[in-house]
């Protein structure tokens, strides 16, 4: 649970759990247990963080996708890593008790391949978290990389509903849920409504985008996977719009009771407060950080400096362009 | 009863141990029987009883003489293990050391008039080369004085050696520091830990005990704080040099660098950067069409940052040279350290459809570049080096033997015997010539006899004999001849894989002692290797080369099938780069193109 009580311009609530800042780790981008305890300067990658979303975790161990699981692309990544982990079982054992360590809120990132999948993965992970570890879980309906014939189901409201239905059931009281979505639709607006439907506590999105890339030299494909997904700079304007979106159209988003975590391409504190700009309460960086390990650091400064310049505070910010 | 003998001994145990564990500052009244014990060799134990606690505090009152015991500790315990490999102490100054305590029974009769600074002296059986010992809290500027003086004396001959004893590791590591080490120049280091760590091994009666008491107390009591530095940090470095190496078509080329923050660095980890000069960061700007076609053109390619090995490194005061006449005693060299590098270089090649390394073409002296580092597991040379290993060898394919080359450097810093195997296209590649009006030579003295003689430079053969592998024991394969005649023995070049060279020279085996090996090159050569390690009994390791991502774990795009793995992956940029060639489960290595 959160033991930083911080009051400042840069805190935030997601449902009853207040983060200190608005920076999220995105799911998949920052490792598996404590790998940034490694880095000379975690502790100040801790510090600017609210929260901890983990790897994709799914009920049994996964291998992952085969060799080149990832390509650059022109301000992008394409990567097909095929939610390789350990299984629920190893994650509770030997993962959880390593991330408690960040004194942060944790939330799991957690996958499946069915719906009633959904529920029996949250329902062991309530079972077994037995200290409590756990503050939110994130229902990811979207991973482009594992879902039978190429469609993720995250695309169909009804689906995403009876997912987001048996992952929150389980839930303890105190803990909060996020559903990933995916961008991979015509209109983001559809399924989160049925994820709110469903009943979950906020929204996370953007996942990665379907793509492809061919190696021209070789005349085959780059990925062993063939496809993957797109994240990076490249994907961000498709993020902040997507974001907007759901802000516009969906009361529980605009009235703050469905908050939204805005994910996608965000590289400088201006991304960060494009996406909060756009309906975001709070935002997750990925790929950028795989660039630039001080990227956590640098936003919070640059966002703490822009409230104090302009004396405002980021729950001031979220949505603003809306008022417009 | 005791003996004279044994309360001399308790005695200096007594004293060393309230040196270590007080300082000035706590009072040696404090020692008692509870914990004098762990600190005793059995043979003394029962002798103990006939001291009453009151007793210790009595012996330790004398803090100056604690100290100077200690310092007659720390070198019965060198001689102990420079022993072994036919080292003698042939001089001491007694002033500053308490004669008639145990194991220095050599020092008495000696000459009492010299208050040197250097405390003692040792020399290889009929060597010159002598080791002066020195302790970090005496005056540091005497140190610094007379570490000096030894390095004028001997130009660099590298026959005499300034040995700095601290107390701990980290004191070590602080005073090793790149930045400080221009006072402590050419100096060596070495922490009292490591030394009865090491000493344990020749004696164990006398040190096991020291060197727990020592983990649990000194090395956990808070002390000033320092930077962990195997920590990975992410930094900007400094681009000192760009050298082409080889003809004008050679995509090879060479990249020297100032970064302090690898100091830390163990050859075989590796480093990311990028390949340009960061661009200056910004969201959406307005729309102009100038600005936007120019974006188009000038959009970088790359995003990620991409890994490189570390080629070489150079400490402040060492010349690059000074492995060939450097002779350390090898049971002391494991545990001597250097002043810390702060200046590297990564070899790399130009791949033909390579968008990162076209892009580092450009790099220039004085640009900035970001990187992050050091990256993988660090490779417990130390370890290896303490098997009493025979040789090692070292096989690389084309830039797969940069990095060998500084595993080389510090093989040959304990005086490991190594054998090279260079596998490359062309000899042509790899030859290069400096010129003082492009380049900054101060660093590399073959480089500037080179240059004078108007001689080419090989890299790999030239950087080898720099850290004194001998020529014939370098081998050359090449795809293309050229010539080669006077680079190595002709019996050790051949035209064909690197494998077959490989193969060709393993005649004499089974060997007296453990061989050990390490290659580097492209997995279908690795596995060839390791086809021919595995029938003649040699330990191979493998530095495997995947696609990264983040370099530091988070992202799983760089693993690698093994049989050590979770999940049967492990990612090169944590457990690796560096695997027991066993582990590897080759036949699911995927040749995809890289
Ligand atoms: C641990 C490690 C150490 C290395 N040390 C050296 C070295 O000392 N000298 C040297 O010349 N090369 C070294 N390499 C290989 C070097 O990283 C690649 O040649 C380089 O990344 C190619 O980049 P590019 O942009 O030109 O190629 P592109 O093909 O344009 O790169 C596209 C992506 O693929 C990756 N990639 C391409 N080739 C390789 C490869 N062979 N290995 C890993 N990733 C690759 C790039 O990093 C980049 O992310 C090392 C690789 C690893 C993993
Ligand atoms: C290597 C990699 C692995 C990822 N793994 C997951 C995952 O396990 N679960 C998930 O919900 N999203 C995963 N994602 C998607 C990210 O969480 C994020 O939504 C996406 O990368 C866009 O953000 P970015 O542009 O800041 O990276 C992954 C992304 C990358 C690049
Ligand atoms: S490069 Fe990201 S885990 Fe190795």
């Amino acid at each position: 649970m959160n033991k930083k009580t911080v009051r400042s311009e840069l805190a935030v609530k997601l449902k009853q759990v207040s983060l200190a800042t608005p920076l999220l780790t995105a799911s998949g981008t920052s490792g598996t247990s404590d790998e940034i305890n490694d880095l000379e300067n975690s502790p100040q990658i801790i510090d600017a963080l609210g929260a901890f979303v983990t790897k994709g975790v799914t009920l049994e161990a996964r291998s992952g996708n085969r060799e080149m699981r990832v390509v650059e692309t022109r301000t992008g990544l394409l990567n097909s890593i095929g939610l390789q982990n350990s299984g629920a079982a190893v994650f509770v054992r030997e993962e959880l008790p390593r991330l408690a360590n960040y004194n942060l809120p944790i939330i799991v990132n957690i996958s499946a391949g069915q719906v009633d999948e959904f529920g029996r993965l949250s329902e062991f992970l309530m079972e077994h978290d037995h200290d409590e570890a756990i503050a939110g879980i994130e229902i990811n309906v979207s991973c482009p990389n594992i879902c039978a014939g190429g469609v993720a189901f995250g695309v169909d409201p009804r689906t995403v509903e009876k997912a987001v239905r048996a992952a929150c059931q389980p839930l303890r009281r105190d803990v909060f849920s996020l559903t990933k979505m995916t961008p991979n639709v015509t209109d983001i607006s559809e399924p989160a409504k049925g994820a709110i439907a469903g009943g979950t506590d906020g929204l996370s999105m953007i996942n990665t985008l379907r793509g492809m890339a061919i190696n021209v030299h070789t005349g085959s494909y780059y990925l062993g996977n063939k496809t993957g997904g797109l994240s990076g700079p490249a994907i961000k304007p498709v993020g902040i719009q997507m974001v907007h979106e759901c802000y516009r159209t969906i009361p529980e988003c605009r009235r703050g009771t469905v908050p939204i975590i805005g994910i996608g391409g965000i590289a400088t504190w201006e991304d960060a407060l494009e996406y909060i700009m756009a309906g975001a309460t709070a935002v997750g960086i990925g790929t950028a950080w795989f660039v630039n390990p001080n990227v956590f650091v640098e936003i919070k400064t640059g966002l703490e400096t822009y409230c104090r310049k302009h004396s405002t505070t980021i729950t001031q910010k979220i949505g603003s362009v809306h008022e417009i | 009863m005791i003996s004279p003998t044994q309360t001399a001994e308790l005695d200096c145990y007594l004293r060393v141990m309230a040196h270590v564990f007080g300082g000035d500052t706590t009072h040696p009244e404090s020692i008692t029987w509870d914990t004098v014990p762990d600190i005793m060799p059995a043979r003394l134990r029962d002798a103990c009883g006939d001291f009453a606690d009151g007793d210790i505090g009595d012996v330790c009152a004398d803090s100056d003489r604690n100290r100077r015991t200690y310092y007659s500790f720390c070198l019965a315990l060198i001689e102990q293990i420079l022993k072994q490999d036919g080292w003698r102490l042939s001089r001491i100054d007694n002033t500053r050391i308490e004669p008639g305590t145990f194991g220095l029974s050599s020092a008495k009769g000696m000459d009492r008039s010299q208050p040197d600074t250097a405390v003692a002296v040792f020399g290889p059986p009929g060597g010159r080369q002598r080791l002066f010992f020195f302790f970090s809290d005496q005056d540091p500027t005497i140190l610094a004085d007379a570490a000096i003086k030894i390095n004028e004396n001997d130009n660099d001959r590298f026959e005499d050696l300034a040995v700095m004893i601290t107390l701990s590791t980290r004191d070590m590591q602080a005073r090793r520091e790149a930045s400080r080490s221009t006072a402590w120049k050419r100096g060596l280091f070495m922490a009292f830990d490591q030394l009865c760590e090491r000493s344990a091994e020749t004696y164990p009666d006398l040190c096991l005990p020291i060197e727990n008491m020592f983990r649990d107390s000194v090395l956990s009591k808070p002390a000033p704080v320092e930077p962990a530095r195997d920590k990975i940090a992410s930094f900007r470095a400094r681009i000192l040099d760009h050298i082409v190496v080889g003809d004008k078509d050679s995509p090879y080329r060479k990249l020297r660098f100032e970064a302090p923050e690898l100091a830390g660095i163990v050859p075989l980890q590796f480093i990311m950067s990028a390949t340009r000069p960061r661009a200056s960061a910004g969201g959406v700007r307005e729309f102009s069409w100038q600005a936007f076609k120019t974006s188009f053109r000038d959009a970088p390619a790359t995003y990620l940052k991409r890994p490189f090995g570390i080629h070489r490194a150079f400490h402040k005061g060492f010349p690059a040279d000074y492995l060939t006449r450097l002779r350390l005693p090898r049971h002391v060299a494991t545990i001597l350290h250097p002043v810390r590098p702060d200046t590297f270089e990564v070899f790399f090649k130009v791949l033909p459809t390579g968008k990162g390394t076209r892009e580092m073409q450009d790099l220039k002296k004085d640009m900035m570049i970001d990187m992050i580092g050091p990256l993988g597991q660090p490779f417990k040379l130390a370890k290896l080096i303490d098997q009493d290993i025979g040789e090692v060898h070292v096989i690389g394919g084309g830039v797969g033997m940069a990095p060998l080359v500084y595993l080389v450097q510090a093989l040959r810093f304990c005086s490991v015997p190594v054998k090279a195997f260079i596998g490359i296209e062309s000899l042509d590649h790899l030859r290069y010539r400096l010129r003082h009006e492009q380049h900054d030579l101060e660093d590399e003295p073959l480089a500037r006899i080179h240059a004078a003689e108007g001689k080419d430079i090989h890299i790999y053969v030239d950087d080898l004999l720099q850290t004194g592998v001998e020529r014939n024991n370098i081998y050359v394969s090449y795809d293309k001849t050229g010539d080669i005649r006077d680079i190595v023995p002709p019996a050790n070049h051949m035209q064909g894989p690197i494998s077959d060279l490989y193969r060709r020279s393993l005649t004499r085996h089974p060997f007296d002692k453990p061989v050990v090996a390490f290659t580097c090159g492209p997995p279908p050569m690795m596995q060839a290797i390791h086809e021919i390690t595995r029938h003649v009994g040699i330990r191979l390791y493998v530095l495997m080369e995947k696609r990264m991502a983040c370099g530091i774990g988070v992202c799983l795009s760089c693993v690698c099938r093994t049989t050590s793995g979770r999940s049967g992956y492990s990612r090169v940029c944590k457990e690796g780069p560096v695997f027991d060639a066993n582990e590897i489960i080759w036949h699911e290595q995927e040749n995809s193109p890289l």
